[in-house]
């Protein structure tokens, strides 16, 4: 699913925040098999953006179109397309990994819904843990779990907040390679980070969200200003 | 990589089958230790009869005995506290959504493609279904308190069932509208908080309830067609409300049960409370009245004054106190009125003010760091703690006994015995105050308001349990009419027992073993 010229997001001219904006207004596009990081220093607005744009929050001004259409989560189309894990961690607290994880499979009609799961489980180092409650996790594995859905589940965008955050070396590192898959397959992320070795391995380009201004700019630029400036 | 996509419905039903799956804990369990509590009622209902029959010998327990005074009709009695519940319950359900999802629920749910409407129904019906209860028992309580026949009663029910559920889908429908749900609440509120006055206003009238007649069942018949119709309404337009909506109502739902589990109104208030006032005051206080204290007394000065400033800066709770008195207040302006409606209307609004003290109590149990820098010992600080709630509900048993000496006669007595109540419901608000966290960590028993801990009644009866106790001596003086000599003794050591239980009550948070 994409939009006018294979762009699936378009944004001109946001405005985000809770009744204030929290930052100057941002203009983004997001095309086919590209994959955008987000920087910006702590309560620059990064998570405010991700949330306006999977609806969670309501946009200040400007516009903000997905898929070539103004953004409506009601919609179903939206809602098969975009896979979104903002680290909310909101988890039913008495179905185990497995449960969450089949309940993802079958409410997007996965076609192999129990061995998509296993593989899941699998890639994510969650095997031990498959029949633990989430109250029996670790916060990390918690993580693991709600990344472990996005995965799981079909998607045209993914949009995710910090995902490196509360993950091990390993998971990370093979984190950056399914982010790379996900790009190469012509699939799109948009995703906040603190990470400049996620970001230098997986971005097409980075938005930085300052005080005064926003501007995109290349990966090796991102690194810098991640390293340095933030 | 397809399959059909699921139902709404159908998903819904995964997630039950599962949850049930894993639920190994009974209904009953919520129950456990109850006994702790029903001793405690047992004890004090036994010594308010035994010192009833001592003191009374002969008279029977039971002997109204004020006269004269304003007449409130009593119908009123039932019909203001019945419309006041009915706005009350919509102002809550507005608050609520009435269309909610739980965190998880949305987290999870609200990303599948599936259809919305079949997803959300249950949701949906949950409150009709629950207002449909409250405005029977509404209409019923008018029905008896006025009195009526049997078909007169069927129609009041009726009548109150089908304008509360109506309302409710009202509610339903505004949803998608922030502006119209905010009049609608608004509106509930002002009718809820405009009972007391107009209470006392009938009865300084001492205008008469009017009778309900026959003519409330076709009102009600006609309340259900439109009911109906705008079910139908809202049921097409349930995939309209937007995620956000339900996330932010399914948030507040959560924590205001968790808020009801507990019998904790402080975060109930906090739930249910609408911010709109700014995070941050103009200026702080300096406090300076701390510098004039002896420096050892210093901590304990600084724990009453804390105390002191949350409740008077957190404008809900005074204003609680306040309202609590309309409840007894009312009950003692109807021309005579009975000692089982006069002890029941005290001990709830007694009750609902002890709540609304014990704020900092609970902030420092939910962050005992504060608390436990202070250079003193835990008691000393306990017993500071009992300082804002001793006195403002001897204030408040001073006014309510105010009025209890000008209608039974000899108010000194009164106010005397009313000073000498107020510290035993501080007590009370002190031990609810401290009691253990309920947690939902361990294993969960499903009911069809979502998995709850158990043990919950345990954690229930902590704080009401002393404030009984200290509460016989007024009651067997109402129930008598008078205040007999003994009953201040008793009143002395009642209330110290409760200080002291308060004091050295030393549990811990109990938190289930996962499965």
């Amino acid at each position: 699913m994409s939009g006018v010229d294979g762009v699936l997001l378009e944004v001109d001219g946001l405005e985000v925040g809770y009744g204030l904006p929290v930052c100057p207004p941002i203009d983004l596009r997001v095309g086919a098999g590209e994959v955008v990081a987000v920087i910006g220093s702590n309560g620059s607005g990064k998570s405010t953006l991700l949330r306006t744009v999977v609806g969670l929050l309501e946009p200040l001004n400007g516009r903000l179109q997905m898929f070539g259409a103004d953004l409506d989560e009601r919609s179903t189309g939206f809602r098969a397309a975009v896979a979104a894990e903002l680290g909310d961690e909101a988890f039913f607290p008495t179905l185990t990994v497995r449960e969450h994880l089949l309940l993802t499979c079958y409410g997007h009609g996965v076609d192999d819904p129990d061995g998509v799961t296993d593989y899941q489980i699998e890639v994510f180092g969650l095997t031990e843990r498959a029949n633990a409650l989430p109250s029996a996790l670790s916060s990390g594995q918690r993580r693991r779990l709600a990344l472990a859905a996005a995965f799981a589940r079909p998607r045209s965008l993914m949009i995710l907040d910090e995902p490196e955050q509360r993950l091990d070396a390993t998971i990370r590192g093979a984190l950056g390679g399914w982010l790379v898959e996900e790009r190469e397959a012509g699939g799109s992320v948009l995703m906040a980070t603190h990470d400049p070795e996620l970001l230098i391995r997986t971005a097409t380009k980075v938005l930085v969200i300052s005080d005064d201004e926003i501007r995109l700019v290349g990966p090796e630029r991102g690194v810098e200003i991640i390293r340095h400036e933030l | 990589m397809s399959r059909p996509l699921p139902s709404g419905k159908h998903i819904r039903r995964l997630t039950r089958d599962a949850t049930k799956y894993h639920s190994d804990a009974q209904l009953s369990d919520l129950l456990g230790n109850v006994y702790i509590g029903l001793f405690t009622v047992a004890m004090a209902a036994s010594m308010i009869f035994a010192l009833t029959s001592q003191l009374a010998p002969g008279e029977g327990p039971l002997r109204p005995s004020a006269s004269g005074g304003p007449g409130l009709d009593v119908g009123w009695i039932a019909v203001l506290p019945a419309t006041a519940a009915v706005a009350a319950f919509i102002g809550l359900v507005v608050r609520l959504g009435p269309l909610s999802l739980s965190a998880a629920e949305a987290g999870w749910w609200l990303p599948m493609p599936v259809d919305r409407r079949s997803l959300l129904l249950s949701s949906a019906l949950r409150w009709p279904a629950i207002g449909l209860v409250v405005g029977a028992l509404a209409g019923t309580a008018v029905a008896f308190a006025m009195p009526a026949g049997g078909l007169v009663m069927l129609g009041c029910a009726a009548f109150g069932a089908m304008l509360t559920v109506t309302l409710v889908i009202v509610a339903g429908l505004v949803q998608p509208r922030p502006e119209a749900g905010r009049a609608l609440r608004w509106t509930a509120d002002a009718v809820a908080t405009a009972v007391p006055v107009i209470g006392i206003l009938l009865a300084v009238s001492g205008t008469r309830a009017p009778q309900p007649g026959l003519l409330l069942l076709p009102i009600a018949l006609l309340l259900t067609g439109a009911a109906v119709a705008l079910w139908n309404r809202w049921d097409n337009n349930l995939a309209d409300v937007q995620g956000r909506s339900l996330r932010h109502h399914g948030a507040v739902t959560d924590e205001a049960l968790v808020a009801v589990l507990s019998l904790d109104t402080r975060s109930l208030g906090r739930a249910l409370a609408v911010r709109t006032e700014s995070p941050q005051r103009s200026r702080s206080s300096r406090m300076s009245w701390l510098a004039r204290v002896p420096r050892s007394w210093r901590p304990h000065a600084a724990l009453i004054s804390a105390d002191a400033l949350l409740f008077a800066r957190t404008v809900r709770q005074p204003a609680q106190v306040f309202l609590a008195l309309a409840l007894p207040g009312i009950g003692l302006l109807v021309p005579d009125p009975g000692p089982v409606s006069t002890v029941a209307m005290l001990l709830i609004g007694a009750y609902i003010a002890s709540l609304a003290t014990a704020e900092g109590i609970r902030r420092a149990q939910l962050s005992p760091g504060l608390d436990a820098a202070l250079p003193i010992g835990q008691r000393i600080v306990r017993l500071s703690r009992l300082a804002l709630p001793a006195t403002v509900m001897s204030g408040w048993f001073l006014v309510i006994t105010a009025v209890i000496g000008w209608r039974y006669g000899d108010p000194a007595a009164w106010l005397l015995l009313g000073l000498l109540t107020g510290p035993a419901w501080g007590a009370a608000a002190l031990r609810a105050g401290y009691r253990p966290v309920t947690t939902f960590g361990g294993p969960l028993i499903y009911t069809p308001m979502g998995s709850l801990p158990p043990g919950l009644s345990a954690s229930m009866m902590r704080g009401p349990d002393v404030a009984l106790v200290g509460s016989v001596p007024i009651v067997v003086a109402l129930i008598l009419g008078h205040t007999p000599p003994l009953l201040f003794g008793l009143s002395v050591v009642l209330t110290a027992v409760a200080v002291l239980i308060a004091l050295y009550d030393d549990s811990q948070p109990t938190r289930g073993e996962p499965k």
